[in-house]
């Protein structure tokens, strides 16, 4: 089971209960294909940086979701064929803020090794200013 | 070509993304555009001063953005 976003650009002049119903619509099938709905997130109508299929706005939703890796093909299947999505982009979930690892490595590597790292440097300074 | 310029003069550019902790995103269009020329092209690195691997991410972000429609390929 993967995270996964979709990022769907959808038919601006749908009334908001035929938005929502589309929006069960997906949500069962994820459901369907033993998928989790993480979260619906609704940006509302948008203009477009440029034209697509004659739309100059497109009401954005983002929809994340767990789901098997194998069921994926066929989800995309489906918004393809949905005349009401215009434009949809999936992605694998990425988190934003990254671990800091670095500074740890750092620090553990000085605790071990004090003496030998910090010698070699100093002695090589040396050699080059006395020559 | 340009090249002496930059070794004049280097200026001194952290990297947004190292400092932020964070790897550029498709859907924060406002940082987005902070990386963008007038022209709407991905300004270099030289440039926005990022590291490689921001660099990169930044770049598919962008091309994200433009395909789902939340940035433009080219100006009016």
């Amino acid at each position: 089971m993967k995270g996964y976003e979709v990022m769907l650009a959808i038919n601006p002049e749908l009334e908001t209960d035929e938005l929502n119903s589309l929006l069960e619509k997906y949500k069962k099938i994820i459901q369907g294909k033993k998928g989790i709905i993480v979260k619906i997130d609704k940006w509302g109508k948008r203009p477009l940086a440029y034209e697509i299929k004659n739309f100059q706005q497109a009401n954005y939703v983002l929809l994340s979701f767990d789901l098997d890796s194998k069921q994926i093909s066929d989800l995309e299947r489906i918004m393809r064929l949905d005349e009401k999505i215009i434009r949809y982009l999936l992605v694998l979930r990425q988190e934003r803020t990254l671990p800091v690892k670095e500074k740890s490595r750092r620090v553990t590597k000085q605790e071990k090794k004090p003496e030998v790292e910090r010698e070699k440097p100093e002695e090589e300074i040396e050699n080059t200013q006395e020559e | 070509m340009a090249k002496y310029n930059f070794i004049r003069k280097p200026i001194k550019k952290v990297c947004y993304f190292c400092t932020e902790k964070t790897i550029a995103d498709y859907k924060d269009v406002e940082l987005l555009k902070r990386f963008i020329s007038e022209q709407y092209k991905i300004l270099p690195r030289r440039v926005t001063g990022n590291c490689a691997k921001h660099q990169r991410s930044l770049a598919i972000a962008i091309k994200r953005a433009r395909e789902i429609g939340l940035l433009p390929y080219v100006p009016k």
